[in-house]
């Protein structure tokens, strides 16, 4: 908090010195953006699922919120966090609990430079060496506490440099309680460099990366089998990559490849084998059709910046997912999480508009969409006779490159069609069938991979410009896990400000009777301008809840929840 | 000259690379030689768990190994606590007690496995991971003695009374005095654990499991009481106690005290100076009938 008090002095400061900047204009011509959120919960006991006043540790009543602002002013920008936990939701890690100022930066910018110190986000790519981001869903922040710098020398080439340590939860930078990040990046847009290139209709970019992680300590005492082992570690942990875009004429490729040395983790087990990944991803685009084929091939690519780590945090580096996040409730219920120790997947889709009058598209069209992603083990050999597949304190194990292994972990088959009856009905209807490895991604041994056929009808009828009313029905048919559910979503709009809802998620296929609960819940909202509040009250069943390949747990509850949002 | 100033940059960021990559060769892990034991302190590794998690049963493992290769100079205990500890109608026993659910809160257990080590922090946390517990224990058993401990603990049948008899003397002082606790543990207690690793037995459940070194309660309090307001190098402290716990007790015969001395002048509750643990003797004629022979 001293730090930006600091800040804000500085700034006032700078406004003030005469000559250059007068305080008056400081304040009057600068710009002041930010935004609100706060989700709180008031939960209670519910003796049909189990939940006691024990299980909600006597705090039934939680609140997860922030305020961000951010002041520009020319080339200057400022800005900063504020977080509240107290105590945080359920399904939030518990080390979130308190309040205070994470996140806070200056930045200052013109044609050449671009200056940021405190915390930052940045990305590199996709991310595969390096990415730094927070989601609020996800309860995820790894911002990087530092300094930036961007040096754009000429037209078409980004010098990036980041320097500094990750952000977790309130734990303060000290004792090198975690490494020390620097990493550079170069992009080259070739069509803006090369003027013979500037009208080009091919379209090329290119960049490189470097990161290194600093973690102190050389060698750590570890149990192996019946004897204690002294390993050694590499101090300085670096990862590299390249990557390359290509547009032509609708058609774009996108390939990134990264490269990992020797890492022991307690996310690889303490193995000293070398990690690879690759993303390609292939897609092509025009009126009425689109296509992407994408694929990854990761081994041995968890890169974080605390090598005991195993929780969501501090990871340096993210590994893009290729399969569709879904948002019905029945299609979302067995979301697949990347396996960074190592995964090969493969998707496709293709996404056709049939033009309206035509035999197929009717009066207003008609749009089909089918999607199809499969995601394997990676083949794994031992390193020679006697040494078992993953041992501690050894490469760990051999694999080929792009091999393939025999374990499922994730397919999914999805169509949907879209279709307009008249001016004033939509609907959306889906059917999948998803192939769930629920032992490797949640991480539960010995449960079955869960085989399972979902079918969802969305209707939505516009009565008026100001009424919209919107249903949902839902069905998730499976012989394993939880077995059958069916869901049911009744919405009404009445634009612009109110809103409510009325759904329920019923297990009526449990085995044991006495689980076959209905999850209901209902809604209230009103907006006013950038203002959103939202009052719920209901049951929340238990699953995961992913963003991007990245997942956090999500335990029953029971009770109130309250929304606020705001930004101005 | 703007051939320099390319090259200059381009030479540093060549050698940042190459000093920010520390590629390393076989062998990685080298066995450690046997531990020397004379001089060292006695040092405390609480460890979080719950019969519901299914990585605790090799995280246990681990912390067995680690006692044996500090030939007893590491003591363990093992608190059962969050939601991974409740029973439920498989796992029915319940080892929680209310002065572990108040550690879980005090030195913030996110989840278990999860140790303490004499309640000192290790990078700025309290709780320790279990790949760390090895590391963490190394770097207390290279501080100096602070504390020594002689106890005797008894158990009263009849009456459910635990007696400990402590003799305390401080090899350093302490500014803000000493406390002293007084945990009564145990072992062999059967259940069913949840297991994933078949490195620490069969999955997905280790049936019978023999729970050892279980915290089952505390003679005086969460955090024990004073031992003395100011530390005197020069003389003993004795100290005696007669008190009942508050858990469960399923076998007097595998009864335990450990005795730890607290500087409490570490946050939040005190970090343990001294530990000790010495078997429970049964004192009373319930149990002396149960010896006689027909």
């Amino acid at each position: 908090m001293k730090k930006v008090i600091l800040l804000c002095i500085g700034i006032v400061f700078i406004g003030m010195l005469p000559g250059r900047l007068q305080a008056q204009d400081f304040l009057k011509n600068a710009q002041i953006t930010g935004s609100f959120q706060a989700d709180a919960a008031l939960y209670q006991t519910d003796a049909a699922m189990g939940i006691t006043s024990q299980s909600l540790n006597g705090q039934p009543i939680r609140m997860n919120g922030f305020t961000e602002f951010n002041y520009e002013y020319k080339n200057i920008t400022a800005g900063m966090r504020f977080e509240a936990y107290l105590p945080p939701l359920l399904g939030y890690d518990p080390n979130y609990q308190g309040a205070g100022v994470p996140y806070w930066y200056a930045k200052y910018k013109n044609d050449l430079l671009e200056v940021t110190a405190g915390n930052f986000y940045e990305q590199f790519g996709q991310g595969m060496t390096f990415r730094t981001y927070q989601d609020w869903t996800l309860g995820y922040d790894n911002s990087m506490r530092g300094l930036r710098v961007k040096f754009m020398p000429s037209k078409g080439i980004t010098i990036t440099g980041v320097w500094g340590f990750q952000r977790i939860f309130w734990i303060p930078y000290q004792n090198n309680n975690r490494g020390i990040v620097k990493g550079i990046d170069a992009d080259f847009n070739l069509n803006d460099i090369f003027n013979a290139l500037a009208n080009a209709k091919f379209k090329i970019t290119l960049g490189g990366s470097y990161v290194s992680d600093y973690q102190a300590g050389k060698t750590m005492t570890y149990p192996i089998g019946d004897k204690i082992y002294s390993l050694t570690l590499p101090e300085n942990v670096a990862c590299y990559g390249g990557r390359l875009n290509l547009n032509y004429a609708g058609v774009n490729f996108y390939t990134e490849y990264a490269h990992k040395i020797n890492d022991p983790s307690q996310m690889n087990l303490y193995i000293y084998k070398p990690g690879d990944a690759i993303l390609l991803d292939l897609s092509y685009s025009k009126k009425n059709l689109g296509v992407e084929i994408k694929s990854k091939w990761i081994d041995n690519f968890s890169y974080k910046s605390n090598r005991s780590y195993t929780i969501n945090g501090l990871d340096i580096n993210y590994l893009p997912a290729i399969n569709k996040e879904h948002t019905y409730a029945l299609s979302s219920m067995y979301p697949y999480a990347t396996q960074t120790t190592g995964e090969v997947g493969l998707a496709a889709g293709i996404l056709y508009s049939i033009p309206k009058n035509t035999k197929l598209g009717g009066k207003t069209g008609l749009s089909i969409a089918v999607d199809f992603s499969q995601v394997n083990s990676i083949r794994e050999t031992p390193i020679n006779d006697t040494t078992p597949v993953g041992q501690t304190g050894t490469l760990g194990y051999n694999t080929k490159f792009y091999s393939v292994g025999n374990q499922v972990y994730w397919q999914e088959t999805q169509v949907e069609i879209s279709k307009k009856f008249g001016k004033q009905v939509k609907g959306i209807f889906d059917y999948l069938y998803q192939t769930y490895n629920k032992a490797v991604v949640q991480g539960h041994p010995d449960d079955p991979i869960i085989y399972s056929q979902i079918g969802i009808a969305d209707l939505t009828y516009n009565v008026n410009k100001k009424l919209s009313l919107r249903w949902e029905v839902q069905g998730l048919w499976t012989m394993q896990d939880n077995r059958n559910w069916a869901a049911g979503l009744m919405e009404v709009t009445i634009s612009p400000k109110w809103f409510f809802s009325l759904q329920d998620q019923w297990n009526y296929g449990n085995s044991d009777a006495s689980k076959q609960l209905h999850y209901y819940n209902v809604a209230a909202g009103f907006v006013y301008n950038t203002t959103r509040i939202q009052i719920a009250y209901g049951r929340q069943r238990e699953g995961i809840v992913c963003v991007g390949g990245v997942c956090r747990f999500v335990p029953q509850s029971s009770g109130f929840t309250l929304t606020l949002t705001s930004s101005f | 000259m703007k051939i320099f100033r390319v090259l200059i940059p381009l030479i540093l960021i060549a050698g940042w690379m190459m000093t920010s990559c520390d590629k390393l060769s076989a062998p990685y892990a080298t066995i450690k030689n046997e531990f020397d034991s004379t001089g060292k302190p006695y040092v405390l590794l609480e460890e979080f768990t719950g019969h519901k998690c299914i990585n605790c049963p090799l995280a246990s493992q681990k912390a067995r190994k680690l006692v044996d290769y500090y030939k007893g100079k590491l003591i363990l205990m093992e608190v059962h606590g969050t939601y991974l500890a409740d029973p439920d109608v498989k796992y029915s026993l319940d080892l929680r007690t209310p002065e572990g659910n108040q550690w879980i809160t005090d030195f913030a257990i996110p989840y278990v496995p999860m140790g303490l080590i004499d309640r000192a922090t290790f990078g700025s946390a309290f709780p320790v991971s279990g790949d760390q517990w090895a590391a963490a224990v190394e770097t207390q058993m290279k501080k100096p003695v602070v504390a020594k401990i002689k106890a005797t603990a008894t158990y009263n049948d009849d009456n459910h009374e635990f007696t400990a008899t402590v003799t305390t003397w401080f090899k350093q002082k302490l500014t803000a005095g000493a406390n002293i606790c007084l945990y009564i543990v145990e072992d062999s207690i059967v259940g069913i654990q949840a297991n994933k690793d078949t490195a620490a037995g069969p999955t997905p459940d280790i049936n019978p499991y023999y729970f050892n070194e279980t915290f089952i309660g505390s003679m005086n309090g969460n955090y024990g009481e004073q031992l003395t307001s100011s530390v005197d190098t020069t003389r003993t402290y004795s100290f005696s106690k007669t008190a009942k716990i508050s858990g469960v007790i399923h076998d007097s015969t595998q009864l335990s005290l450990i005795t730890a001395v607290l500087d409490p002048s570490a946050t939040p509750k005190g970090q343990v100076v001294g530990v000790n643990k010495v078997k429970v003797i049964i004192s009373a004629k319930k149990s002396r009938m149960q010896g006689l022979k027909p």
